[in-house]
């Protein structure tokens, strides 16, 4: 009977971050944590300490409980209060809890052969695999790599998650009734803080600035790299016009095109 | 009304000297006191490298030290129950460019906040800001109550304008800055903020339209409805205690709701008429349309 404690310490010790394919042994050990109605008695220690202290606040997030933050993974119990307008992908690999009384009805879509996290395509559509009833405490597997899911939610249902941290860059968000693709947003917030910096940096114009924006030419997520190009413009025309060679090798087709483009009008 | 504090400094002020100052002279619980700290936060606003080295430094760690949970927020500093951060304000254009995100920003929503606040223009021409206040203590606090909204005027919110806020009271929409713009803000953050409501209004109706998600109250919510569908026989008596005792009346209303999911229909139907005698009508009134119906209909609490 694994308490949070113990379940915290199997994860790091069984889960590989290295091979997520590890992340899919990890189902036994929620499945005995959830029986034990662990997640109830951690509710209670939050609710304890606010009868102690009515100011107390938890790591709450909206709708949100978060349970543990760990190297590479992370545990949390959600408020599901409503639909979301779009089919989101997911960033990384789950396992979703009904922990209420109500089961969670939800809807799964199959990504197309020729998606690409990173490189967004609204000519991609989803294809709607089958609808499933996930009856409280069963778990279900969210495979965030090749399928798409939509809950359902006519009445809210708290839910467990176990997630690996994200492992792609971005979260495509597809149309609820044509399946196609109509946005991509980071799947992580320090990208989106990175991408404002390197613009505010770029507007503030301040020489030092250039060793940060150029140490961000190398990050993994191409619109970092794309706005620290754009920064370094605003910037020192030389170092951007280096930058933009730089790009036009891109290994991202968007950051190679934009790069050549750029280059093309500027001569 | 919020007031537009007309100071002046010709020294630098840094985060340090600001955060030893404030915590040895400034009683935040005292308006007056706060705003004898304007010069201050003015000088602190002297400081032509404060956000452009701050920025380097989260660039170069890739925000991995932040702490704060939006991309167009930048932490500065903290002192005992106050924090410094500064805040950027994108331009219609730098929006519809997809350079900034729409959803971050509550442009053209008046709002009050439920913290008092001192903010000075650092850089870019500023926003334009249409001023309100109104009467918290004549609020219940649900949703589609009418509030008596009382227009005090517009600010172009510019560079060196130093302007404080007090806490449910005055309530501002900010429309876009024509170019980029950047404030330092002084945030007061002592416990009962954590306590207190904060609204978003419908000018035109002049109604209280929601709370922000964010809010501490909100999430405290959360917590609460989780423990009505999940909770064991230990919950019960936390929230019943949660339902008499806490001070926010949000909290003690979601509490009994979340009680009444979990009890044996006598035990709801107990505390939801003892509800009926809280002080605050927001809870008394659903305490007593609860008791007109069958308890487990009990769905919502806003």
């Amino acid at each position: 009977m694994p308490c949070l404690d113990d379940l915290v310490e199997r994860i790091d010790r069984d889960f590989d971050r290295e091979h997520l394919a590890s992340f899919w042994t990890l189902e036994p050990l929620l499945a005995a944590f959830v029986q034990h109605q662990h997640a109830a008695a951690l509710v209670n220690r939050e609710l304890q300490q606010l009868c102690r202290d009515p100011s107390y606040m938890g790591d709450w997030r909206p709708n949100q409980l978060m349970l543990h933050r760990g190297r590479g993974f992370a545990l949390s119990i959600w408020w599901f209060e409503r639909e979301r307008r779009y089919l989101h992908t997911m960033p990384y690999l789950g396992y979703y809890v009904p922990l209420g009384r109500d089961p969670l009805r939800c809807t799964r879509y199959a990504l197309p052969g020729a998606y690409d996290n990173a490189v967004f395509d609204p000519g991609l559509r989803i294809e709607r695999i089958g609808r499933r009833n996930v009856q409280p405490l069963q778990i279900l597997p969210l495979h965030g790599d090749r399928d798409v899911y939509h809950f359902h939610v006519d009445r809210p249902v708290p839910v467990l998650k176990l997630t690996t941290a994200a492992f792609h860059s971005l979260e495509w968000l597809f149309d609820r009734d044509t399946g196609y693709a109509v946005q991509a947003n980071d799947s992580e917030l320090s990208a989106t803080q990175l991408r404002i910096a390197a613009y505010l940096l770029g507007q503030l114009g301040d020489a030092q600035s250039l060793g940060p924006l150029q140490g961000l030419l190398r990050h993994r997520h191409h619109a970092v790299r794309w706005a620290a190009i754009q920064g370094l413009g605003w910037l020192d025309a030389d170092a951007a016009r280096a930058a933009l060679r730089q790009a036009v090798q891109d290994e991202h087709p968007h950051l190679r095109r934009a790069a050549q483009r750029t280059l093309d009008a500027a001569s | 009304m919020a007031r537009v504090l007309d100071v002046g400094c010709d020294r630098v002020v840094s985060i340090a000297e600001f955060v030893e100052h404030v915590e040895t002279q400034v009683d935040l619980r005292d308006l007056d006191s706060v705003a004898a700290a304007a010069p201050l936060l003015r000088g602190l606003a002297n400081d032509r490298r404060l956000v452009v080295d701050r920025l380097n430094r989260q660039v170069e760690h890739l925000f991995r030290r932040d702490t704060v949970a939006s991309a167009q927020v930048l932490y500065l500093g903290e002192g005992r129950d106050f924090y410094l951060r500064a805040n950027i304000w994108p331009s219609q254009h730098e929006l519809d460019s997809g350079r900034m995100s729409r959803n971050a920003f509550a442009y053209h929503l008046a709002h009050d906040h439920n913290y008092s606040f001192m903010t000075v223009g650092y850089h870019g021409p500023g926003y334009r800001t249409e001023l309100y206040d109104y009467d918290h203590d004549r609020v219940s606090g649900y949703i589609g109550e009418t509030v008596d909204l009382r227009y005090v005027g517009e600010q172009h919110f510019g560079m060196g304008m130093v302007m404080l806020y007090e806490a449910s009271r005055d309530v501002h929409t900010q429309h876009p800055p024509e170019a980029l713009s950047v404030t330092l803000n002084w945030m007061i953050a002592t416990p009962e903020v954590r306590l207190r409501d904060q609204f978003f209004f419908d000018l035109e109706r002049r109604q209280l339209i929601d709370y922000p998600l964010e809010l501490d109250g909100s999430r405290r919510i959360s917590v609460l409805r989780m423990a009505g569908d999940i909770g064991n026989p230990d919950t019960l008596q936390l929230l019943h205690d949660l339902a008499l005792t806490h001070p926010c009346r949000r909290t003690r209303l979601a509490a009994c709701t979340s009680f009444a999911r979990l009890a044996p229909a006598s035990e709801a139907r107990a505390l939801w008429q003892r509800a009926c005698d809280d002080p605050e009508p927001m809870v008394a009134l659903a305490a007593r349309r609860q008791l007109q119906e069958p308890v487990d209909a009990v769905t919502s609490i806003d």
